[in-house]
């Protein structure tokens, strides 16, 4: 089975984010970056798929900065087969449609049996691409999986429904499935896996998109958490407190 | 004997061939360590609790068996044999990164990887490697270095373990090992015995290595109660009659010190490189919590004797690293002897390291007293590391013995005093500065006038104690910090110079701030090493010390 895994560089977590010289982007200066976390459940899925099906290929797709090549290099490390990365130095501006877009033309030449995501991208979490790609592979798609298993060329997923409920749904390959936290515990790249990644393959291309259909017009920091307020002491507080909870904060 | 850059140093020479350029990763290399880190790092976030690690006195069996699913255990081991065949340059790297999270877990990597396979690594024959090698990668095997015995510490080659040649060509080992690391669970240890079937040619029994499995049958005694590194595992190992085959000696009868040597000296960079990743931790900590507390209104970051702390941190951690990589970096590359350089390395490392964590804890304050923060169990962890592999007196010793044996040489000759080397040695020329940017000329300078006060003073010590000097131990002293201060300059000006030609000087900035700081602060430190050679109360301390050791305490007390 071949099994296509789109992955996004992303900052990392705890990264001090600074808005960036043209107001619409993120000062990539003093950043760690990551492999968003939901993708890399998407790519211990299928690593564990093709582990438990004896065979197979892995594919890992980005599009990304020349840089993310050390994202591809992880997810080689960690026991993909081979990498393409989709080269575009404006990446980060492009829209979800324009990701979609060149992310769905570089899969029809893959001939993929599957394509997994993560639910979303960290940094923008708009999570659209993975269902924005089904739509333009023409593919069915589920979101937010969380068990996944192969049976007779169909997925068996489980997603959760309304309030608490739990959705199963058996899906015909090929399909686009996009993952979330549960579904499996990312493993680590193993030293040797590391070492192992540097003869594996990175296709890398030159893409260019036309702009897409929204244009992100400015990025603001949150406001700086205000000071908090002494409101007084003891019970004596409490009315007042019981007050700016309600009426203020709107809490209560 | 290949190239140094130390010896010449004591000649007052800078040799910008081994210097220049830095050895930076080349971008590969680069990004798989960044990946290397990761993986270390995300298995220590899930897996390693360095508190209750020092707690319960033990590395859990959860976090051995996660360092071999990583790969850990064969970082230094060839490929064919199953490991990783990383170079000294990546090794250190790597260990920089575990000892960041836990001093104990280090040292049991360090144990295994760096002292505890290398004789094998080394020595090896192509039986034994293909024999051992292949488990100790997966680390289904775990490897010790037993060379310290209870009278043979320092004095190693006073060591008295000894292996006798049984009638069946086997050897019966009998004695006992101190403070084995890794003894405790250890499957294969190294260890140096007298073997006086093998004598020398002054008839003495030689010293000989042997690999003995654990099944063999030695015994590992009670762990020590220790007052850092608890984790780690450190035990005397009982050897009574152990009988070992003869196919387990590692290379000839008799190489045995040598060989303990050599891997001894190896192996002192990676120790270097703990302390450099503890270091490193510690200012991260330090720089988190002094920007946190607030006293007087701001936090006490601001205030200048805590700025003071940060700053020569950050110095001495910087010219720390640029000095273990310039070194890993030589022993890579030109495969040079590194037995001096990495004594240097581990003396400025250990210290480094023991500064840093006591200005940590002090920038803490009452919390950095407690366990409730990383300073005083790290504080704890760091101690050791003067102490072991070698402790700081005998390394400077070795540092001085070594630089002086030019010198040594050079003074007794005729035409020593007209010759390029009569004018360094006599203060009327100094080496040409290393070629670096504009922004770092006066460091340079003030580098080359530290080797010539190096090149002076060791003619000087030279032409007054001739061999006489290994036994002048404070002015060996001296010598090795003036060679350690001039050497660590030599590599933050390596660097310096490397970033600003890639990067030109205005986004080197920083770079140049901190190596300017690391310099001027290193030539303060070799001045004032060199100030000791001139003007001191040896004489007083000396007698003072024979008093304290002859009444056993202070002399002279009075109601």
């Amino acid at each position: 089975m071949n099994i296509v895994v789109c992955i996004k560089r992303v900052p990392a977590t705890d990264s001090r984010i600074k808005i960036g010289a043209d107001g619409t982007s993120i000062d990539p200066a003093q950043i760690e970056w990551i492999i968003s976390p939901y993708d890399e459940f998407a790519v211990e899925a299928a690593l564990q798929m093709k582990e438990a099906a004896g065979g197979g290929e892995v594919t890992i797709l980005t599009l990304g900065p020349a840089e993310s090549t050390k994202e591809l290099r992880t997810c080689l490390a960690m026991g993909a087969d081979k990498a393409v990365l989709l080269k575009d130095a404006d990446a980060s501006s492009r829209d979800a449609t324009a990701t979609a877009a060149l992310l769905a033309e570089a899969i029809g030449d893959l001939n993929a049996d599957l394509v997994l995501c993560g639910k979303q991208a960290i940094d923008r979490d708009q999570g659209q691409v993975g269902t924005l790609l089904a739509a333009k592979l023409g593919l069915p798609c589920v979101t937010e999986i969380r068990k996944l298993e192969i049976t007779d060329g169909k997925a068996n997923v489980e997603r959760a429904g309304e309030d608490g409920t739990s959705e199963t749904y058996n899906v015909a390959l090929p399909a686009v499935l996009t993952c979330t936290k549960g579904l499996n515990e990312p493993r680590y790249a193993s030293l040797k896996g590391i070492m192992m990644a540097k003869k594996k393959p990175i296709d890398e291309r030159d893409v260019s998109a036309a702009d897409g259909a929204l244009q992100l017009a400015s990025l603001e920091l949150p406001p700086p958490r205000r000071d908090g307020r002494i409101v007084g002491e003891g019970v004596e507080a409490v009315p007042e407190l019981v007050r700016l909870l309600r009426e203020e904060a709107k809490v209560l | 004997m290949s190239e140094s850059i130390v010896r010449d140093l004591f000649l007052g020479e800078l040799r910008d061939d081994l210097i220049l350029p830095y050895p930076f990763l080349d971008a590969d290399a680069a990004e798989m360590l960044g990946m290397v880190r990761e993986t270390v790092s995300r298995f220590a976030a899930d897996h390693i609790d360095p508190a209750a690690i020092d707690q319960a006195h033990k590395i859990p069996a959860e976090v051995f068996e996660g360092l071999a699913e990583i790969g850990f255990y064969g970082q230094r081991i060839p490929e064919e044999f199953g490991g990783l065949d990383l170079n000294t340059s990546q090794y250190v790297r790597v260990s920089v990164e575990l000892a960041r999270i836990d001093g104990a877990t280090a040292i049991m990597s360090g144990g295994h990887s760096t002292i505890g396979i290398k004789a094998l690594l080394l020595y090896g024959s192509d039986e034994q490697k293909a024999r051992y090698l292949p488990r100790l990668a997966t680390g289904e095997l775990k490897a010790a270095f037993a060379l310290s015995e209870p009278d043979a510490g320092s004095d190693a080659q006073s060591l008295k373990c000894t292996a006798k040649l049984r009638d069946d060509g086997a050897y019966e080992l009998s004695g006992e090992k101190l403070w084995i690391t890794n003894g405790g669970f250890a499957d294969l240890v190294t260890v140096f015995v007298r073997t006086p079937d093998h004598p020398r040619d002054d008839g003495r029994p030689s010293i000989s290595c042997f690999l003995v499995e654990k099944s063999m049958g030695y015994v590992p005694g009670k762990e020590e109660d220790k007052l850092g590194i608890r984790g780690s595992s450190t035990v005397p190992l009982l050897f009574d009659k152990v009988v070992v085959p003869a196919e387990n000696m590692v290379g000839k009868p008799g190489d045995g010190f040598r060989m303990a040597l050599e891997i001894l000296n190896s192996g002192r960079t990676g120790l270097a490189g703990n302390c450099l990743g503890a270091s490193r931790f510690l200012l991260e900590e330090a720089a988190r919590y002094t920007n946190e507390r607030t006293q007087f209104g701001q936090p006490i970051a601001r205030f200048p004797l805590i700025q003071e702390k940060l700053g020569r941190m950050a110095q001495d951690i910087h010219a720390l690293e640029c000095m273990v990589f310039l070194t890993t970096g030589l022993i890579d590359k030109v495969g040079m002897a590194p037995a001096v350089e990495s004594a240097l390395c581990k003396i400025f490392g250990t210290e480094v390291l023991w500064a840093t964590v006591n200005d940590a804890v002090q920038c803490a304050g009452g919390n950095g007293f407690t366990t409730d923060y990383p300073f005083e169990r790290m504080l704890r962890d760091a101690r050791v590391n003067m102490i072991f592999e070698g402790t700081n007196e005998i390394l400077r010793v070795m540092v001085a013995t070594a630089g002086m044996a030019e010198p040594l040489k050079r003074v007794g000759e005729a035409d020593t005093l007209s010759s390029e080397y009569g004018r360094k040695a006599t203060g009327r020329e100094a080496p040409d500065p290393l070629p670096v940017p504009e922004a770092l000329q006066a460091e340079s300078l003030a580098l080359s006038m530290g080797v010539a006060d190096l090149a002076q003073a060791a003619a000087k010590l030279a032409a007054e104690h001739g061999k006489a000097i290994r036994g002048e131990q404070l002015a060996c002293a001296a010598l090795a910090d003036m060679t350690l201060a001039t050497y660590a300059q030599a590599a933050v000006l390596s660097r310096a110079a490397a970033v600003v030609d890639a990067e030109g000087e205005e986004a080197a900035a920083q770079e140049l701030l901190l190596a300017k700081g690391a310099c001027r602060r290193l030539a303060r430190r070799g001045r004032e090493a060199a100030g000791r050679l001139r003007d001191h109360d040896n004489e007083l301390l000396f007698k003072t010390a024979e008093a304290v050791s002859e009444l056993g305490g202070l002399p002279g007390e009075r109601p």
